[in-house]
């Protein structure tokens, strides 16, 4: 029997784990690294490259370098989002022939879910080696925020690196297993505050006799540890361009010197008070080169970020009152995410709390810790811990005016059967379209498409007359399947909405012979 | 009923227990009994007990009175149809085998029990039928509801109702949703087998440490670090193994190290410069003395032209660590000067000759720079 793993596939690092003796272990690579960046590359001639010696040559090379994917994976091309991410990012983002995103490498068009899948197939390689053993199945991870088709285009991912998924699993609650495994049972509430390079997100679960509910996630997809980042970065853009006159923004190379020093500093500051940025060389004038030297101190820092953390304070409370709970009935506070070690955040959350949250785990390897135990858990014949997750995002139809109506709302266990009767807005209309969309805002178009489908043969009536029922029925592997039904005629209509990631089987397949060859060149490496 | 011992504290090595005391706790992983350590171990009933009577009160452990077993005789074979049907137009209550009135602590608790016989999750590893998967999806679902319904409404206080022993209303009897077959999963055999893995873990661990000390003394430190981590992951517990492990890593990466400079050294003689600087780069990662690399690197990337802005970079770093090397900034100043940037070059020939190294190569390189520059 093969092994199995958990893999946190995260913005900006990926972590992979497994269980030795009944316990958590994160794997590390063969230079001694337990964080893969998540990043891919091709080089001029043509050689591609995962993880570290991808970021390492990310400076010389960055058109070709591919970082952060995890933000534009499962996305359609004309969406806000891309929209957003193609000023933030070196390299060159295209449409795909179905309305998906695409990036451009070495003059190559390649999908969102073939760079997920070389970084899996880095960790599945890492593990195997470690482990001497195939690799049976994997959980994986993705943020609670994830929409249908971003956990579509994350297994993907996972086809065309040949991994078996076994379950894609909410980080929050990934890292609650991880805790709850090293407490042993005992019946309690705990918080999981997840504060990532990207993202923000905070869980409310119940813990009792091994089972692990979540009762509620509020997050927010936008604000992260790269916004902390990107803060002190522009501070010290002000500051140099006061001092020099030279404004950096369109040196990338500079920029790329700043944004890593900057990272480095911010990790420095959590230990100490203050920290010397020292750039030799940053950039050159026609008067030679230009030096840039400074200190940073944790105040200003703590200044600067301070406004973030206020909100994300908000989103926790609101959070608490989404369980219906009160701020002192929570147990524990687990902190997850590597930004989460400023003292700052352990203070503001630690009062918000009132109580000291728990450090007892490395913020940066509790998930896929977590994700290391259920992977284990879910083969074995008699699972100790099950876990019942919920939707983060509400799954509705659109409705007159182009209004998104709720038919399974937010914070649902899942699986989940939930039906509500819809009727129609015009005389003698005979068919109805059911538009099926996912997501937390007021207006349909304003959330995710899943997809659409007509109901024909409605009995011709009056307006407001017909009982049209909508089912929507979604299993624990996320796949949703939608019903309408005439009441009255008694004529059905059913669809399996599967999740679109953009691909097509075949291409999938294509994608997965490619993926094989590259495979045995990281082998070698 | 025998007691299970439960596991607090399970990462933290614990202070003041003797080797024996650290080896039982090493062994309890929440469903280990106290005949079980006593067979596994070896020690004895008698001793077992004490030395987790020991540990309890160093309160590395508890003890939980296990709950009842479930009856030895199996109930009949029930379809998972017919339990499908107890389910599907039960009242909440029923649903969830609870009295009326039932404290949230019980409705929780029931809760908990059947989600753990019905959640998707607790038969993913058994073959179920699709048609039965179907039927124990919805009974979940049932579940789920009922206990919505109730979470809600119910009295917040624990109520007499908790030592109400026999429910009030019928509940179906339901065991486990396991099919015809998978019946005969019962707690026990597991049990000795995860005893059994534990103490082939520890074994295990102490082979692999023996090969790696083996494999040191040799100095085949790779070899060394690799087994000393697995004995490290079968048995977290012993120090020396991370303490050899952590050595040998050292070792190790010195090793690579040096064999990779080598290397360079090797595909730089046979023109491959591109290797080199491959081989250069991966040093580059295992050293902390970082100054030699990167010059070297610098160095063979002005020899054979490969991106020069990259030397630049490379050469600069190796000046920041070693501000007062000449040949840095010698190599610095010709990188320059074919990029182009005749001041900046010329500023590092004035270093190098700042440095003493005044040869007349390079006053004949600065005077054709003047003549350049004008």
């Amino acid at each position: 029997m093969g092994k199995t793993i958990g893999i946190d596939l995260g913005t900006t690092n990926t972590c992979v784990a497994t269980m030795l003796s009944g316990k958590p272990f994160v794997i590390s690579s063969s230079t001694g690294n337990r964080l893969i960046p998540s990043y891919f590359a091709v080089t001029k001639d043509e050689k591609t490259l995962v993880g570290v010696r991808a970021k390492r040559q990310s400076i010389t090379n960055p058109k070709n370098t591919i970082f952060a994917a995890k933000r534009l994976i499962g996305r359609r091309y004309d969406s806000n989002e891309i929209k957003i991410a193609k000023g933030k990012v070196p390299y060159e983002i295209v449409p795909g022939p179905h309305g998906d995103v695409r990036v451009m490498c070495a003059g190559n068009a390649i999908s969102i879910s073939e760079v997920s899948a070389a970084i899996l197939v880095e960790a599945k390689k890492v593990a195997e080696k470690f482990l001497e053993d195939e690799i049976e199945g994997a959980c994986i991870t993705v943020p609670a925020y994830f929409n249908e088709n971003q956990r579509q285009a994350t297994i993907d991912a996972a086809d065309i690196a040949g991994l078996k998924v076994l379950r894609i699993i909410n980080e929050p609650t990934s890292s609650a297993l991880a805790y709850g495994h090293r407490r042993g049972q005992k019946n309690e509430l705990i918080a999981v505050y997840d504060f990532g390079g990207g993202t923000f997100d905070i869980s409310i679960l119940e813990l009792g006799e091994g089972v692990y509910e979540v009762l509620s996630t509020a997050g927010n997809t936008y604000l992260g540890g790269q916004d902390i980042d990107n803060l002190i970065i522009n501070y010290l853009l002000e500051d140099f361009n006061k001092a020099q006159k030279i404004d950096l923004k369109e040196d990338v190379m500079a920029m790329q010197r700043l944004r890593d020093a900057v990272e480095l500093a911010k990790i420095e500051l959590s230990v100490q008070t203050e920290v010397t940025i020292s750039l030799p060389f940053l950039t050159e004038t026609t008067h030679g080169a230009v030096h840039y030297n400074t200190v940073l101190t944790r105040g200003k820092v703590e200044e600067l970020m301070s406004g973030l953390i206020d909100q994300t304070i908000d989103i926790c409370s609101h959070a608490i009152e989404s369980a219906r709970l009160k701020k002192d009935d929570i147990d524990e506070v687990i902190l997850v995410g590597g930004q989460t070690r400023a003292p700052l955040i352990m203070k503001k959350v630690g009062e918000f709390f009132d109580k000291q949250p728990n450090r007892s785990i490395n913020p940066d390897e509790v998930v896929a810790e977590g994700a290391a135990i259920h992977a284990y858990n879910i083969v074995s014949p008699l699972p100790s811990n099950i876990l019942v997750d919920i939707t983060a995002l509400s799954l509705g139809i659109q409705t007159k005016g182009g209004v998104f109506t709720e038919v399974i709302p937010q914070n649902s266990a899942i699986p989940v059967t939930k039906k509500r009767k819809f009727t129609t807005t015009y005389d003698k209309q005979d068919a109805v379209r059911i538009a099926v969309f996912q997501g937390n805002e007021d207006m349909a178009k304003d959330n995710e498409l899943l997809g659409e489908f007509v109901l024909s043969g409605v009995r011709p009536a009056k307006k407001g007359e017909p009982n049209i029922e909508v089912s929507f029925d979604m299993n624990s592997e996320g796949i949703l399947k939608v019903t309408a039904r005439d009441l009255d005629l008694g004529t059905e209509q059913t669809v399996t909405l599967e999740a679109k990631s953009g691909l097509s089987d075949e291409e999938v397949s294509a994608m997965r012979q490619k993926m094989v060859s590259l495979e045995l060149e990281l082998k070698e490496q | 009923m025998e007691t299970m011992p439960k596991l607090i504290k399970r990462a933290e090595p614990v202070l003041g227990l003797t080797e024996q005391e650290k080896f039982v706790l090493s062994l309890i992983d929440g469903r280990t009994s106290v005949q079980e350590i006593a067979r596994t171990t070896g020690f004895g009933l008698a001793s077992a007990k004490k030395i987790l009577e020991k540990l309890k009160e160093h309160r590395v452990i508890e003890f939980q009175q296990e709950k009842q077993e479930h009856p030895k005789d199996q109930p009949q074979e029930q379809s998972i149809k017919d339990l499908y049907l107890n389910y599907e137009n039960a009242d909440p209550h029923t649903i969830l085998g609870i009295p009326e009135g039932a404290p949230l602590e019980q409705i929780k608790e029931a809760y908990f029990e059947k989600t753990k016989m019905f959640h998707p999750d607790s038969y993913y590893a058994r073959s179920v039928s699709p048609d039965d998967k179907h039927f124990l999806v919805d009974i979940y679902k049932k579940v789920q509801q009922a206990y919505e319904t109730l979470k809600n409404s119910a009295p917040l206080k624990t109520a007499p109702a908790k030592t109400v022993s026999s429910p009030a209303v019928e509940i179906p009897k339901v065991e486990m949703p396991a099919p015809a077959g998978a019946q005969v999963i019962v707690q026990q055999p597991q049990k000795a087998a995860i005893d059994n893995q534990i103490k082939d873990n520890i074994k295990k661990g102490e082979a692999h440490y023996k090969i790696g000390i083996e494999a040191f003394f040799k100095n085949d430190y790779a070899g060394a670090f690799l087994n000393f981590k697995l004995a490290h992951s079968y048995n977290p517990y012993k120090k020396e193994f991370i303490l050899k492990m952590n050595e040998a890593e050292t070792h190790m990466k010195r090793d690579r190290y040096e064999d990779l400079l080598k290397k360079a050294d090797m595909s730089i003689g046979i023109d491959k410069p591109a290797d080199a600087i491959d081989y250069l780069k991966t040093a580059l990662e295992l050293t902390d003395e970082k100054k030699y690399a990167y010059y070297k690197l610098a160095l063979v990337m002005h020899d054979f032209n490969q991106s020069l802005k990259e030397a630049a970079k490379y050469c600069q770093q190796a000046i920041v660590l070693d501000p007062k090397n000449p040949d840095c900034h010698l190599l610095l100043a010709k990188i320059y000067k074919k990029v182009g940037l005749l001041k900046s070059s010329m500023v590092e020939y004035e270093q190098t000759m700042a440095l003493g190294v005044k040869t007349d190569d390079i006053k004949s390189e600065m005077k054709q720079l003047k003549g350049m520059m004008k």
